[in-house]
């Protein structure tokens, strides 16, 4: 098990604060980051297959020939962009200073939360091994023998039990969780610990001084906010009377606190909690694309405003700070949005969706 | 043509027989219209169903497809898997211009809240919950329009049966039965011309013999 410790994964002969090394290595792959003008180009192709051809040569080309060897479609390039992710994250891992690395699975640790939900659906619905290992993503702690070994569990109770040997860090929000789960029979109320867990200890674990850490903090807290307020967005919708609102909230943000959370939640619309948020960080950002809103009658278009807003904010951390922790956390989510961009590209043009409309679920920065 | 007796009590028969399925045919054909009126109505309800499903279905591909390029096949799988449930449809019947139909009815309505779904709200994304709305939904028309559906096309076969009926009634029995009739009718007034010449030629012949006897 490599999850334990975080000092058992190969690192940079730099000191543990050390930044030059880590950080001119992320700068140069950085600079292979594709460009909007590049992204434009994709997005004029005609077809899957031109597409993928125009990638030659990119940092994508051989996860892409390993992915296409069974023919050229849009869930075969996913598989690609996905390897290429979990690729790069565990380079990057392995070469991040101690306090660098501490921080990054801080803040990646939301995947083996991802994970571990994944693998208790699975063996909640019994569904075979091979099923289950198409929704898995290793890019936090687990690695890909971890997620393998719980897949292989027997049951839900299999899963906790070995969290719990393995001594990983969730395993006591499981064992809670758990204990509703077997009260229940439902696994949400397993999932809401485990998100709950996730925020609190994320924020425990960068509560310590210093400016990268503050940074990291930062971007926790952009993180949490987001959920909260895509939460509070979606509650506007649902019958709050029978819901137990409060247990959905967050720790660890930073604007949405807990009383505004509970305000905004109680709202009679949207227009009131739109209202209420303006003169935070997040009201523009929702006020600028609330006509979308109207036209589409979709929260997902506030989510994606807001995933926007963060992702501008946490590419944005590496400019203050080029010997700091911004530069790895930047260049991380820079690479997801990379991923996430080529998807939607791909899947539009895959489904032949117009030019504008994948356009607009881009986030370019 | 079928075999027939040209006795008076067959040509009775062949009129009641005539008259029996005329009768019928006017009932079919009253039948045929009642239900042609029926499946009319059943036809524009299956017709909205049809434009509904296609929108729903068309609304939940767009989504889905949107999910998957934003969220990833791998986050819409795993929600996948938290949410998979049975659709419980209860299964009865009843009769329509009798003709018996089955009746589909959900036991429990397939759409269901997010907080309902089986996976926390917090760790799933709007787009993919959305998703699942819609196909929710999909799956709410499926079950209303499979019972429209299969009280069309039963209600079609009826109409169709039936429509073969009268024309079997119209087309062949009744012309049949007129034929027949026609034929013993033929056959009873040749009969009644022959025992009348026959009649006329022995009174003749009595005449003649009463004739020579007085002359004799």
């Amino acid at each position: 098990m490599s999850v334990t410790t975080t000092s058992s994964r190969n690192r940079s002969p730099a000191s543990p604060k050390d930044y030059g090394y880590a950080n001119a290595r992320i700068r140069g792959m950085r600079s292979r980051l594709l460009s909007r003008t590049f992204l434009d180009g994709l997005i004029a192709e005609q077809s899957v297959q031109r597409l993928v051809q125009e990638m030659d040569g990119t940092e994508y080309t051989s996860d892409l020939e390993d992915a296409l060897i069974h023919g050229i479609d849009a869930t075969s390039v996913d598989v690609a962009l996905r390897n290429n992710m979990v690729q790069t994250f565990q380079k990057i891992m392995s070469f991040l200073n101690a306090e660098a690395e501490y921080l990054v699975t801080t803040l990646l640790g939301r995947w083996d939360i991802f994970n571990l939900k994944t693998i208790l659906r699975a063996k909640h619905m019994h569904l075979p091994l091979d099923e289950l290992k198409d929704g898995l993503l290793p890019a936090g702690q687990l690695t890909p023998v971890d997620l393998e070994a719980l897949a292989a569990a027997e049951d839900v109770r299999t899963v906790v039990d070995i969290a719990v040997t393995w001594g990983l860090p969730m395993a006591s929000a499981l064992r809670e969780g758990h204990a509703e789960f077997m009260r229940t029979g439902e696994l949400a109320s397993l999932e809401l610990a485990l998100d709950r867990y996730y925020s609190e200890w994320a924020k425990a674990r960068l509560s310590r001084r210093g400016a990268n850490m503050r940074m990291a903090r930062k971007v926790l807290a952009t993180q949490v906010d987001v959920a909260n307020l895509v939460m509070v967005l979606r509650l506007q919708s649902a019958d709050i009377e029978t819901i137990d609102v409060d247990q959905y909230f967050l720790e660890g943000g930073a604007d949405i606190t807990r009383e505004l959370y509970m305000v905004l939640s109680k709202m009679s619309d949207i227009d009131e909690v739109l209202e209420r948020l303006r003169g935070t960080p997040y009201g523009r950002a929702l006020d600028d694309v609330s006509i979308k809103y109207l036209e589409q009658n979709s929260i997902s278009v506030f989510e994606r405003a807001l995933e926007d807003l963060f992702m501008r904010r946490t590419l944005g951390i590496a400019k203050g700070d080029p010997l700091g922790i911004g530069v790895a956390v930047s260049y991380l989510w820079a690479k997801q949005n990379e991923i996430t961009n080529l998807r939607i590209i791909v899947k539009g043009k895959a489904v032949g969706m117009p030019e504008d409309r994948v356009r607009e679920e881009l986030i370019l920065v | 043509m079928e075999e027939v007796r040209p006795t008076r009590s067959e040509l009775l028969e062949r009129r009641e027989q005539i008259k029996l399925a005329e009768q019928g045919m006017d009932l079919l054909k009253q039948k045929r219209d009642a239900l042609l009126i029926e499946f009319m109505g059943v036809m524009d309800e299956t017709l909205r169903l049809s434009e509904s499903l296609q929108k729903n279905v068309a609304e939940a591909q767009y989504a889905l497809a949107v999910a998957k390029a934003v969220d990833g096949t791998v986050a819409l799988r795993s929600a996948g898997m938290a949410t998979q449930s049975e659709i419980v449809v209860d299964m009865t019947g009843t009769r329509i211009m009798g003709v018996s139909v089955p009746v589909v009815t959900k036991g429990e309505s397939p759409i269901r809240s997010s907080f309902t779904r089986g996976y926390s709200v917090t760790g799933v994304s709007s787009r993919v919950d959305e998703t699942a709305d819609k196909f929710e939904r999909i799956l709410d028309v499926i079950i209303e329009y499979a019972d429209i559906e299969t009280r069309l096309k039963r209600l079609g076969e009826e109409i169709q049966k039936t429509n073969r009926r009268v024309n079997a009634l119209e087309q062949v029995t009744v012309p049949a039965l007129r034929e027949q009739v026609s034929y013993i009718r033929q056959t009873l007034d040749e009969r009644a011309r022959e025992d009348l010449f026959r009649l006329k030629k022995v009174k003749k012949k009595i005449e003649s013999k009463k004739a020579a006897q007085a002359r004799g």
